[in-house]
């Protein structure tokens, strides 16, 4: 075919030409495929990181947790019988000195205390349960152990007994005081061992060891970071609450998991803490994801004041790098794909427009020689969209080596889950080691590392190529349009 | 459709043909009321000094351009009243154009240049080759046929040319200052080679031309001035003199 015949011999001897414009077309499309491709691998990336968060979509928890007034007012939200009750509570974490001995003697105290949910009758879980749309429901129990030891003050000379609420850098790390005083803490779940399912930790999160009998009563799981922290492995013992626990197994968490440093049987801790039949955290499981929006709305009004957060609230709270980069290419990878389309579209519309212009003369002559005006915009619109595969073809290969070449240097983006927001500080009327523990009831579960890999879409690859080739139908079929509807004598006349 | 009746044997009748380009202060009457005949197999030359209009006359001729006024017939038919479509058709068929600048395409080689004109019009592809390879020896340029214009020299090109103006075997030539870009012995040779193709075929020619000895050469000769076009012995019994530099 002649058509055909010109118009390769059009890309090749214009090969300058050819050539800009493929890289122009290359750009723009491999703009878009590699901005697509990185945003599609960081959300696999997110995905990955949220998996064990929003795996089970039906699950919640909730707390009834402490609220202070930004006045320092106190725990206004609380009934009298609530505020009592956390006082009695966390009375028990309150060093009497003068009971410790003589000052300059050696003392060591273990209690365990509240953290910012207050606990509450396990009866509750029977009435979540009745709530139409739940499944299962149980009850767990997180306190903070808290071991002081050191030598006795004498309370006459030294300053006043103060103790600032423990940020989260503190966490079980030996605070010294006086100089002559340590302060170790750790948190402590008392779980339903045979809730597996529903629980922060399950039997294939244990890396060591075994997971927790519900038959064993001295038995404690400890996490892998508080085990690695505290230079403990499975035999060892642990005190709690001035008890001796076995160290049964080692469990990893999983990101955003409401997690702490030690397990142990449900039972036991409310024993030894004196919460008998008192729980501060349930986890609830709707029948379906459908029900979980009306659960969470029924909730509270069965158990006033409970905090309810879903598996979604969870992954809101999903921060770090990969989040950082996730939320930047929400953002600019939509206007990378604005930019790069519109390049594409521009560079083929612009480049093909001027190709036109300058051979308009050349077009005049095919119509002096009997071409008809159909004809030669038929040529251009073909010369051009062949030219938009061309650079759709470039800037599919480059594209694919920029996808390889980011996907070879394997950066590594992490993911961490925010530390329920800490609500509760030294309040008056507590007694400062009890102030120590709240809010510490859960804490950051720790980061994940991931590895970018962004995906080649075809489609995509093709949908660019396509607006490439559009650019080019376009602006060929406009321009040579408007070339060829001049007068050959007009055509002619121009420069060019 | 151009239903071309061939018992005419005038190949152009003019009748107060006028081009007009711009308006108001600035217009130019590039051609005024030209009105005359052109016999078929004539061969005319036109001679006039630069904007005079040759250049003007000769697109109205060949269907490039639409007149202001005036009327021109083509054997018989009504050139200035035809459509586009049917201007298109007496292009490819009926005209064979020749341009000062040869106004080759050129990323095509010698032999595309000339399938160029052939392409759609006539034969099929292979046809279309072989007539094209016929039409490039019959000006000189087998050897040449697989050359870019880019490599031909300026007459090389102008044969081109020639050869792509006589592919559909059209009934008239236009040429608007063949040899304008050549020396003057290429320019002779050119010449002859439209003259001897043409007189073998019966084509009508109108060439516009510079070149005195060409002019001399032509029976018949017209003279344009200022837009104005008469027969060159009127001219000279006007005592105006014709000028052929
Ligand atoms: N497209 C146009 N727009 C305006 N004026 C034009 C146009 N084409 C030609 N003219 C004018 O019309 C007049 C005749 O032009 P034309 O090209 O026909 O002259 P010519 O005899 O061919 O001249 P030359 O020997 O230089 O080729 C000139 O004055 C020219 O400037
Ligand atoms: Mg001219």
């Amino acid at each position: 075919m002649f058509y055909v015949r010109y118009l390769f011999a059009e890309l090749r001897r214009r090969w300058g030409r050819t050539f800009l414009t493929a890289a122009g077309l290359g750009v723009g499309v491999a703009l878009v495929v590699a901005t697509t491709a990185f945003s599609a691998g960081l959300k696999d990336a997110q995905d990955d990181v949220l998996a064990p968060l929003t795996g089970v979509g039906t699950d919640m928890t909730v707390s009834r947790p402490l609220t202070i007034d930004e006045d320092d007012s106190g725990f206004t939200d609380l009934s009298e019988e609530e505020r009592e009750q956390l006082e009695e509570e966390n009375g028990g974490g309150r060093i009497a000195f003068d009971e410790l001995g003589e000052p300059g003697e050696k003392f060591s105290n273990d209690s365990l205390v509240s953290g910012s949910q207050l606990s509450f009758s396990s009866d509750v879980i029977q009435e979540v349960s009745a709530i139409s749309g739940v499944e299962k429901v149980t009850g767990s129990l997180t306190l903070t152990n808290m071991h002081t030891s050191g030598t006795v003050p004498d309370i006459s000379e030294g300053p006043q007994f103060g103790v600032s609420h423990g940020s989260e850098g503190d966490r079980g790390e030996a605070r010294e005081l006086f100089g002559n005083m340590d302060i170790e803490q750790f948190t402590v779940a008392g779980i339903d061992a045979s809730q597996t399912s529903l629980l922060p930790v399950s039997a294939t999160q244990v890396t060591d060891g075994e997971f927790l009998d519900d038959s064993d009563a001295r038995a404690a799981l400890l996490s892998t970071s508080y085990a690695e922290e505290q230079d403990l492995s499975v035999g060892d013992t642990i005190e709690i609450g001035g008890k001796k626990f076995t160290i049964v197994g080692l469990v990893k968490h999983a990101l955003g998991a409401a997690a702490s440093d030690v397990y142990v049987n449900l039972t036991t801790l409310q024993k030894i803490s004196d919460r008998e039949g008192r729980v501060n955290t349930l986890s609830v499981r709707a029948s379906s994801t459908d029900d979980v929006a009306s659960v969470a709305e029924a909730i509270p009004q069965v158990f006033s004041g409970a905090e309810v957060s879903t598996a979604e609230d969870l992954a809101e709270q999903v921060q770090g790098s990969l989040v950082d980069a996730s939320n930047l290419v929400d953002r600019l990878g939509f206007v990378l794909k604005i930019v790069g389309l519109g390049a594409a579209f521009l560079i083929a519309s612009f480049l093909t427009l001027s190709s036109v212009a300058k051979r308009v003369r050349e077009l005049g002559t095919l119509k002096a020689i009997g071409w008809s005006q159909s004809r030669v915009v038929r040529q251009v619109t073909a010369e051009s969209v062949a030219q938009g595969l061309f650079g759709g073809a470039v800037g599919a290969a480059l594209a694919a080596a920029g996808i390889a070449a980011f996907n070879a240097t394997g950066i590594t983006l992490q993911a961490t889950v925010a530390a329920a927001p800490q609500t509760a500080g030294g309040g008056p009327g507590f007694g400062p080691p009890g102030a120590f523990g709240l809010g510490r009831a859960s804490t950051v579960s720790g980061a994940t590392d991931v590895v970018l890999q962004a995906p080649f879409d075809l489609n995509v690859v093709l949908v660019a190529v396509a607006l490439a080739l559009l650019g080019g139908l376009i602006a060929g079929g406009a321009g040579g349009l408007r070339a060829a509807r001049l007068r050959p004598a007009q055509a002619l006349q121009t420069v060019g | 459709m151009t239903a071309i009746r061939p018992e005419t044997n005038v190949a152009y009748r003019l009748a107060d043909l006028s081009r007009t380009y711009g308006d108001g202060n600035r217009k130019v009457h590039a051609l005024r009321e030209a009105s005359f005949s052109v016999r078929s197999g004539e061969y005319v030359a036109v001679v006039g000094s630069s904007g005079s209009g040759k250049s003007t006359l000769l697109q109205l001729l060949g269907g490039l351009d639409r007149p202001s006024s005036g009327t021109i017939e083509f054997f018989g038919e009504a050139l200035t009243a035809m459509s586009e479509r049917q201007l298109t058709n007496l292009r490819q068929r009926s005209i064979g154009f020749i341009f000062q600048q040869f106004n080759l395409i050129p990323t095509l080689t010698a032999l595309q240049n000339v399938e160029a004109a052939l392409a759609g019009a006539a034969p099929s592809g292979h046809d279309a080759a072989r007539r094209a390879r016929l039409l490039l020896a019959s000006v000189g340029l087998e050897e040449r046929a697989r050359h870019l214009p880019g490599k031909l020299s300026g007459g090389e090109q102008q044969r081109v040319a020639i050869a792509r103006a006589l592919a559909n075997e059209p009934r008239v030539l236009l040429a608007d200052e063949p040899t304008g870009n050549l020396d003057s012995e290429t320019g002779r040779d050119v010449i002859s080679v439209l003259r001897s193709l043409a007189e073998v075929h019966g084509q009508t020619v109108i060439v516009v031309t510079h070149d005195p000895r060409i002019a001399a050469g032509a029976p018949r000769l017209m003279h344009m001035d200022d837009g104005r076009v008469a027969e060159s012995n009127e001219v000279l019994s006007d005592g105006l003199g014709v000028s052929m530099g």
